[in-house]
C-alpha cells in the first residue's frame, strides 16, 4: 500500500515537473514569437484581410449570378447576393482581426 | 518593344513535350516541368540533409529541422494534439509552395504559383478535406458552423447566407492571395527591369530599387507559403471544433 502511494507521489511530482517545463518552454516560444514575428504576422494578416474582402464579394456575386441564370430573374439575386457578399466580407475580416488582436 | 519583352511574357505556358491521352492534352509544359523540379529538389534536400542525423546539426540539417519544427508547432498550436496527424499534409504543402515561390525568383525560371488554377487546385483540395472531415467527425451537427449557438432565431435568414458565402469564399481567398501576390511582385520587377534598360546611365536608380524589391519579394515568397500553411490549419481546426 505504502509502496503504491510512493509511486503515485513520484508520478504526481514528475507530472507537475513536466507541466512546469512545458509552460516555461511555451512562454519562451511565445516571447520569441512576439519579438521577431510580430511585424511579419501583421504583414501576413493584412494580406489575409484584403483577400477575404475580395473573395467574399466575388463569391457572393457569382452565387447571385448563377441563381439569376437558373431562375431567369436577371438582376434580382445578383444585387441581393452582392450585398450579402459585402456584408460577409466585412464580417469575416472583422472576425479574423478579432482573433489577431489576441496575439 | 516587341511582344517578347512584355512584363507578362514570363507567365505564358508553352509545351515542351507534346502528349495526348485520347482527347485530353497531357503535354509536359514549363509549368509541370517546374513542379517536377521542385519535388525532386525537395526530396533530395530532405533526404540528404537528414542522412547524417548528428546531434549538433550542420547547416543543411538545421535548415530541415527548423522548417519541420516551425510547421509542427503551428500545427500543434492550431489543431491541438488530435490534429497533429495532419502535420504531413501541412508540411508538404508548405514546402511545396515555399520552393515554388523561391525557385520562381530565379531569373528565366517559371513561377508555378503565379497561376491561379494551380493555387486554386491546392486550396480546393483543402476545402474538400475540411468539409468531408467535418461531416465525418460531427455528422449533421457540422452545419452548426453556419448558425452558432446563442444566436436568436430571427437573425438566421440573414446570418446563414452570410456564413455560407464566407465559408465558400475560403478556397478562393487562399488561391487569389497567393497567386496575386506572386504575379504582382514578378510583374513589378519586370517593369522596373525595363526601366533600367530604357534609362541608360540613369538606370542605376531603378536598379537599386529592384535590389530592394527582390528582398521584399523573398520575404513575401516565404510569408505567403507560411500564411497558406497557417490558414490550412485554421480551416481544418474549424472541422474539429465547428462551434467556435
Amino acid at each position: 500500500m505504502t509502496k503504491k502511494k510512493k509511486v503515485n507521489d513520484l508520478n504526481d511530482s514528475l507530472n507537475t515537473l513536466s507541466k512546469k517545463i512545458d509552460s516555461i518552454k511555451a512562454e519562451k516560444i511565445n516571447e520569441d514569437f512576439n519579438k521577431t514575428n510580430k511585424k511579419v504576422t501583421g504583414f501576413a494578416h493584412a494580406f489575409k484581410i484584403v483577400s477575404e474582402l475580395f473573395a467574399n464579394i466575388i463569391v457572393g456575386g457569382s452565387i447571385g449570378w448563377s441563381l439569376d441564370y437558373f431562375f431567369n430573374s436577371k438582376p434580382l439575386f445578383l444585387i441581393l447576393f452582392l450585398i450579402i457578399g459585402f456584408i460577409s466580407g466585412i464580417y469575416t475580416s472583422y472576425k479574423s482581426s478579432k482573433k489577431f488582436a489576441k496575439y | 518593344m516587341s511582344e517578347k519583352h512584355s512584363p507578362l511574357d514570363q507567365f505564358t505556358i508553352h509545351r515542351i513535350f507534346e502528349m495526348k491521352i485520347g482527347n485530353i492534352d497531357v503535354s509536359l509544359t514549363n509549368s509541370s516541368l517546374m513542379m517536377i523540379a521542385v519535388l525532386v529538389i525537395l526530396n533530395i534536400f530532405l533526404i540528404y540533409s537528414t542522412k547524417k542525423k548528428s546531434v549538433i546539426p550542420g547547416r543543411l540539417q538545421s535548415l530541415a529541422e527548423m522548417s519541420y519544427e516551425m510547421i509542427y508547432n503551428t500545427t500543434k498550436d492550431n489543431l491541438g494534439k488530435e490534429g497533429v496527424r495532419f502535420f504531413p499534409l501541412v508540411y508538404s504543402l508548405f514546402m511545396f509552395i515555399l520552393l515554388c515561390n523561391m525557385l520562381g525568383l530565379i531569373p528565366y525560371s517559371f513561377t508555378v504559383t503565379s497561376h491561379i488554377i494551380v493555387t486554386f487546385a491546392l486550396a480546393f483540395g483543402i476545402f474538400l478535406l475540411a468539409t468531408v472531415l467535418g461531416f465525418i467527425l460531427h455528422g449533421h451537427k457540422y452545419l452548426r458552423l453556419f448558425l452558432p449557438k446563442g444566436v436568436p432565431i430571427f437573425l438566421a435568414p440573414l446570418l446563414v447566407p452570410i456564413e455560407i458565402v464566407s465559408y465558400i469564399s475560403r478556397p478562393i481567398s487562399l488561391a487569389v492571395r497567393l497567386a496575386a501576390n506572386m504575379m504582382a511582385g514578378h510583374t513589378m520587377i519586370k517593369v522596373f527591369a525595363g526601366f533600367v534598360v530604357a534609362l541608360g546611365i540613369f538606370g542605376i536608380a531603378p536598379f537599386l530599387f529592384i535590389v530592394l524589391l527582390f528582398i521584399l519579394e523573398t520575404l513575401i515568397a516565404f510569408l505567403q507559403a507560411y500564411v497558406f500553411a497557417v490558414l490550412t490549419c485554421l480551416y481544418l481546426s474549424d472541422s474539429f471544433h465547428p462551434e467556435h
